[in-house]
């Protein structure tokens, strides 16, 4: 009978890694996207006032 | 005379480490030494017994490898070599009242070339310098 087989750890251990950080490119496409969707309702209020 | 229950986390290098069924396996263990300039494969097991009364509780851990002047060392890739994340383990019922929780962890390298000199990797848990093992690679030109 295999020894190694009688030992046991049930402890039940979870680990979650950080996400990836945003690499250059990316950052620029989200900072792109944020310029991009900036509504046009606020402009149209500032253009008001 | 009282009996030690849990201890803090143990760091050690190995040429490979894997973790199945909640055990540590490791092979080439126990080196504080590498050659320098070639592509190195490598991996940090950690052995950590939990008290009983951090179970379920996550904890912040960071496992940095770091130049001998503390600067991060960074892979091919630009990124830090490094393991960052929330790490939890939990109480399997049946464990006895107040077992410390073994809980393994393991970090591989693969294929990161080291100028020669002086390394450390430190792990942080909570931001907490908790442990910390230190190797050398050697040979070729700094």
């Amino acid at each position: 009978m295999n020894r190694l087989s009688k030992t046991t750890n049930p402890v039940e251990v979870k680990f979650t890694p950080d996400p990836e950080p945003a690499s250059e490119y990316q950052r620029f496409v989200d900072l792109a996207k944020r310029i991009v969707s900036v509504p046009k309702a606020d402009t149209k209020e500032k253009a008001k006032g | 005379m009282s009996i030690e229950t849990s201890y803090g986390p143990l760091l050690i290098l190995c040429d490979w480490a894997e973790v199945i069924n909640g055990k540590l396996y490791m092979m080439g263990a126990g080196w504080s030494r590498i050659a320098a300039n070639v592509p190195a494969n490598l991996a940090v097991a950690l052995i950590w017994k939990i008290p009983w009364t951090h179970a379920n509780e996550p904890q912040r851990i960071e496992l940095v490898l770091l130049t001998e002047d503390g600067t991060p060392v960074v892979d091919s890739g630009g990124k830090d070599v490094a393991l960052k994340g929330q790490f939890e383990a939990g109480r399997p019922p049946g464990l006895k009242f107040g077992s410390p929780l073994d809980a393994p962890l393991v970090f591989g390298v693969r294929n990161l070339p080291l100028s020669p000199g002086r390394y450390r990797f430190e792990l942080k848990i909570n931001d907490s310098l908790s442990a910390g093992v230190t190797f050398d690679a050697v040979g070729g030109t700094p």
